[in-house]
């Protein structure tokens, strides 16, 4: 340990951290570009210069170690002097064009200027011009005159995705960041570095000129689209998401996404989102009410239990709905209607595991709670019935009726499983869009994607996150919790949970790991099963 | 036609790679060796070292961009670099550099049209006491006056 | 005259032939330190000799050696930087093309002092005569005992290698020179930690100059206290001294340190071309302050006292400027140059070091604005001691000392709007 003082305050911190960790534990803000926590240590901006007693030069305070009893002044006159004067540097060859610049709002130079920059500009020399807009990928742009040349994006490259597509070239004032022509920027974790910018060099494509960022909402939530939960934060303006970007979790993804989740979320404002239930009726699937639907259900249900008994009813869970979701659905099968088939749907496996050197990965697994489903849907531990197992009981026609939930982005169900649903007397599907599963349900009940929800989803590593609505569902679409407690209620089980919360609050007390948890606890980090 | 390195180059590449305990840090010498056979430093021929070197050819590139003496765009056999650092700049370069241009016709950074000669200008050379200096592809030129270059030009084939 | 150290054999033909280097005391130095000394002794010995670094920083050799950890089990390097780009800076070449073995033996003696067996010469790239030269002697040295395997059967071995730059200033500076050397962009590292203890493939690594590595066969062969006799008691030793300019004389000259400018100029570089009147003079390479025609009159060429006159040794290229020279241009110039040869890491040398071009070349032009001055000076003061490397430092040494001590030629230029000086380009041929 070493005690040291920082403008004034007295402070006792470990060993060898630096002068910047050590101000960010006393809250004392300490401009700087190139630092970044999760990469190399570079010292080449010089914005976070600061002043130490008896050191004659300013020092970086990325890079220089605290020592006993350093005495550190982070807002001297010298160091207000080199803040401004570094500020001005940037400047001089930057293309001030904030006005049609995507970073205004959320750029880091911006806002330093603000705070510790000068209001005038004493250059009056020609700029140096660069290429004013590279594509250096399929997602990523590069307006190279705004470039700070932090060289977070480079690092990241080399570090983190160690792929290595983006280097400095040429030197002195003509230095710029590119890419090896024919090399794109292009690796699956390449929209890190739009984040990682801390100007508006590096953009997204996706995002480019959608809107302002202070238009934008900003909402909480766990990507769909793989078991491993990044946690993201959803920014959209008039109901629509305008984009996606990772929060810090230093447990789950750290700072980063890979592009798939960042990228991928467009199914959820799809043109054909099912807005009401949908009955089929010979070719046509027509829209009724919701009663319409939940009497059908309870006519259909109780029909095929009275002529072929309960265990003629399964059900098939889903890896891509909440835990609250999958909650109901058990409740329906195992203890509203008394059936045991209830399985859980297994992913199909398209893709490999991507594991990064750094130790990110992407999952092979792309739904995003199949751990969750499972311990929803197991007694005392164990799950009642596999998918596969199931299914085949559907093709022998000892089950008749099927309520099955979908909610996949992308559903792809193998050729057999297709047909053995056909064999069904009743499907009954939950499902966002047209899917595999609407094509041959009898019922469709509308639900919400991930971006409408509360909930929960648990992921590969046995952590529970939580999930929270940024948009409003579309039509007569609901949350799947709430419609099976609809059908609960008509098939005479009382069921009455007032919220998402409420139903979590019972699977901690039903669910074995879960024990303790709570919404407040998750917060926005999540936490681990016991 | 895929570039690829003539079996006298590739022996002195190896004979350059076991000069270093790490292959990285023969980059510049093998880059050095590259140009000397095919003369400009292109993208193909910067990919195809990538490849010998185990290396990004991004990382190459960022090499070969950095320093002075890499040639990235086609130059003519002959590159005369003229230093117009201050002790040639005291000694009269400027009129060398002049002289040039006019008889070659070209602008500095040019190439003549016969692909003979490329005039460039360049920092300190190491040589103020002969100033003005300058070099033609491996060889200094020293103590430079309008009848020496004149002279040197005419006996370059 | 005076004896040389150096310089002594430069005229001896062929002197770059082993044989003949054998025959004129060649080799004996390295004989003697491996037979008779223990590697700490050659430190003490070198230290005791006051020998400071010739390449432009000064620091004590010795000194620099003795960091080197003995204990670290990391493999320990040495680095001669023949990377002269240092403008009116040229002895390193002189050195190296003449008498090639003087260096390698220097390099030798170091690298057993340092407890080194690989050792590597960065060459800058330019300097193809000398790297042909080097080679050949590398060669010769290998194939008569004197590197490799068992060096002169004393059981040291030393591999040394020959390393070509590719045109760069800044791989001169020790980091960027490591960097080079690792095949990548010379972008100086940040210090600490300092080469000593983490530098070539992060092993404990020695830099040296070619003028410093030079002089230690002569220190082993004759001892501290000889070495002593030269010079001044803080600046020991003879200096290499690099002329050019405006001067009838320009080449290398080999004196004892302190020897007054003046008679550096006048006395051995025949004073100034067409007995024009002395303007200016850089003592130490384009870094260094400059010196007024008086201030030369008063000032010794050792590091004390050139640090007393507010400028600095350098590589003591000495760059003598007369009355013809503009003092706007010639400082537009070396902007330039600076400018051209940053690496373009940090802010302040990357931006500011061009914007500072930039406004000079304006005022050359008569383009100056009232006010564009005191800009400079605010520029040079957020540059200084602020950048990674002392590049930024290099800089600003010609742009704040030629605007303090020539600031009537700047604002003549600005209020008249055109240079007032009737500038000499004409070429002169050297006899």
């Amino acid at each position: 340990m070493a005690n040291i003082k920082i403008d004034g305050k007295e402070l006792q911190v470990a060993d060898g951290i630096t002068i910047l960790e050590a101000a960010d534990i006393a809250g004392i803000e300490i401009p700087h570009f190139c630092y970044h926590k999760e990469l190399s240590i570079r010292g080449s901006c010089r914005m976070c210069l600061v002043e130490v007693e008896k050191m004659p030069k300013l020092v970086p305070a990325c890079s220089t170690t605290i020592k006993d009893e350093m005495n550190i002044f982070t807002s001297s006159e010298r160091v207000i002097k080199n803040r401004r004067g570094v500020l001005e540097f940037f400047l001089i060859n930057h293309p001030l064009d904030c006005p049609i610049c995507d970073q205004a709002g959320e750029c880091t130079l911006q806002d330093y200027v603000y705070k510790y920059g000068s209001a005038v500009s004493r250059f009056t020399e020609e700029k140096e011009h660069f290429e004013r807009r590279k594509e250096l990928g399929p997602h990523v742009l590069h307006y190279t005159e705004r470039c700070v040349l932090c060289g977070r994006c480079i690092r990241f490259c080399e570090e983190i995705s160690e792929t290595r597509e983006l280097a400095r070239f040429n030197r002195s004032f003509r230095s710029e960041v590119d890419v090896f022509p024919g090399k794109r920027l292009d690796n699956k974790l390449s929209g890190n570095v739009v984040d990682l910018c801390p100007v508006g060099a590096m953009v997204s494509k996706e995002f480019l000129f959608k809107s302002r960022v202070w238009w934008l909402t900003h909402t909480e939530s766990i990507c769909p689209l793989c078991s491993r939960g990044c946690n993201i934060e959803i920014d959209s303006r008039d109901n629509k998401i305008l984009r996606v970007r990772p929060r810090p979790n230093p447990e789950v993804n750290i700072q980063w996404m890979c592009d798939d989740g960042r990228f991928g979320w467009d199914f959820v404002q799809r043109e054909d989102r099912l807005t009401s239930p949908l009955k089929r009726e010979g070719a046509e699937m027509v829209s009724i009410s919701r009663t319409q639907a939940i009497n059908l259900v309870k006519g259909r249900l109780s029909y095929i239990i009275s002529n072929f008994g309960k265990e003629a009813v399964a059900a098939i869970a889903s890896p891509y709905l909440t835990n609250e979701d999958n909650y109901l659905l058990r409740i329906l099968l195992l203890s509203v209607i008394g059936s045991p088939y209830l399985a859980v749907c297994q992913p199909p496996q398209v893709e490999e595991r991507m594991v990064f050197p750094s130790g990110f990965t992407i999952e092979a697994d792309k739904s995003p709670n199949l751990a969750g489903a499972q311990d929803v849907s197991a007694v005392e531990g164990r799950e009642l019935i596999s998918h596969r197992q199931l299914l085949q009981k559907v093709a022998s026609g000892e089950v008749r009726a099927l309520y099955f939930l979908g909610g996949a982005p992308r559903m792809s169900l193998p050729v057999e499983e297709r047909e053995m649903l056909r064999k069904v007397d009743f499907l009954v599907v939950h499902d966002y869009a047209p899917s595999e599963l609407t094509e041959w349900a009898e019922l469709v009940l509308p639900n919400l994607s991930f971006a409408e929800r509360e909930g929960t989803f648990t992921n590969f590593q046995g952590r529970v996150q939580r999930l929270r609505p940024a948009l409003l569902p579309p039509g007569e679409a609901k949350p799947d919790w709430e419609i099976l407690q609809e059908v609960c209620q008509a098939m005479g089980g009382e069921v009455n949970y007032p919220s998402a919360e409420k139903v979590f609050e019972e699977i901690v007390g039903a669910v074995p790991g879960y024990k303790s948890l709570s919404y407040k606890d998750l917060g926005n980090q999540g936490k681990a099963k016991g | 036609m895929a570039v690829k390195f003539s079996p006298q180059t590739k022996r002195e590449f190896k004979e350059t790679l076991s000069r270093y305990p790490h292959k990285e840090a023969a980059l510049l010498p093998v880059l050095l060796l590259a140009q000397r056979e095919f003369g400009v430093l292109s993208d193909e021929l910067v990919q195809y070292v990538a490849g010998l070197m185990d290396l990004p050819p991004s990382r190459v590139k960022s090499v070969v961009t950095f320093y002075t003496l890499f040639n990235t765009r086609e130059v003519g056999r002959y590159v005369i670099r003229v230093c117009h650092t201050l002790s040639c700049a005291l000694n009269g370069t400027e009129e060398v550099i002049e002289h040039i241009k006019k008889r070659l016709h070209i602008e500095v950074g040019e190439t003549t049209p016969d692909k003979k000669f490329t005039l460039l200008e360049c920092e300190c050379l190491g040589s103020c006491n002969t100033a003005p200096v300058m070099q033609i592809n491996d060889r200094y030129y020293e103590n430079m006056t309008l009848e020496l270059v004149d002279q040197i030009l005419d006996s370059l084939e | 005259m005076e004896e040389k150290i150096l310089l002594k054999y430069i005229d001896v033909p062929d002197i770059e032939n082993i044989e003949v280097y054998q025959k004129h005391d060649g080799y004996k130095g390295l004989a003697k330190a491996l037979k008779q000394h223990k590697p700490d002794q050659i430190i003490e010995l070198v230290k005791a000799s006051g020998l400071r670094g010739r390449g432009g920083a000064g620091f004590p050799a010795g000194l620099k050696w003795s960091f080197v950890p003995k204990d670290s089990g990391k493999p320990v390097f040495l680095c001669c930087n023949a990377d002269e780009g240092e403008p009116g800076t040229f002895k390193d070449r002189l050195l190296m093309e003449k008498n090639p073995h003087q260096l390698i033996e220097g390099i030798v003696i170091t690298a057993y002092a340092v407890n080194c067996h690989q050792a590597y010469i960065y060459i800058r790239g330019e300097f193809s005569q000398a790297m042909q030269v080097l080679e050949q002697a590398i060669a010769e040295a290998y194939e008569h005992n004197c590197l490799g395997k068992n060096i002169l059967k004393q059981g040291f071995n030393l591999e040394l290698s020959l390393h070509s730059g590719a045109g760069s200033y800044i791989a001169g500076e020790e980091t960027g020179l490591l960097e080079s050397l690792e095949g990548k962009r010379a972008e100086p590292r940040l210090k600490p930690p300092f080469p000593a203890s983490v530098g070539l493939f992060k092993g404990p690594t020695v830099i040296n100059n070619v003028e410093t590595l030079s002089n230690v066969p002569h220190i082993i062969m004759r001892g501290a206290e000889w070495f002593k006799g030269f010079g001044t008691e803080k600046s020991t030793g003879t200096k290499l001294f690099c002329l050019s300019g405006h001067i009838n004389k320009p080449g290398v000259y080999e004196l004892p340190m302190g020897i007054p400018l003046k008679e550096l100029i006048n006395n051995y570089g025949g004073g100034i071309i067409g007995g024009r009147k002395l303007k200016a003079v850089i003592p130490g390479g384009s870094s260094t302050p400059v010196l007024t025609a008086e201030q030369v009159e008063e000032v010794a060429m050792d590091f004390e006292s050139l640090q007393a006159a507010g400028t600095m040794l350098g590589s003591a290229g000495v760059i003598v400027m007369d009355e013809t020279t503009c003092m706007v241009d010639a400082l537009a110039n070396l902007t330039r140059f600076y400018a051209h040869e940053s690496c373009g890491q940090c802010t302040p040398c990357r931006e500011g070091v061009s914007w500072m071009e930039k406004i000079a070349r304006r005022i050359e032009e008569g383009k100056g604005l009232e006010g564009d001055l005191e800009l400079l000076l605010d520029i040079c003061d957020n540059i200084s001691f602020k950048t990674l490397c002392p590049m930024g430092d290099a800089a600003i040494g010609p742009v704040v000392s030629f605007i303090t001590k020539f600031r009537s030629e700047f604002e003549d230029h600005i209020r008249q709007g055109r240079c007032p000086i009737e500038k000499d380009k004409s070429i002169k041929v050297r006899g």
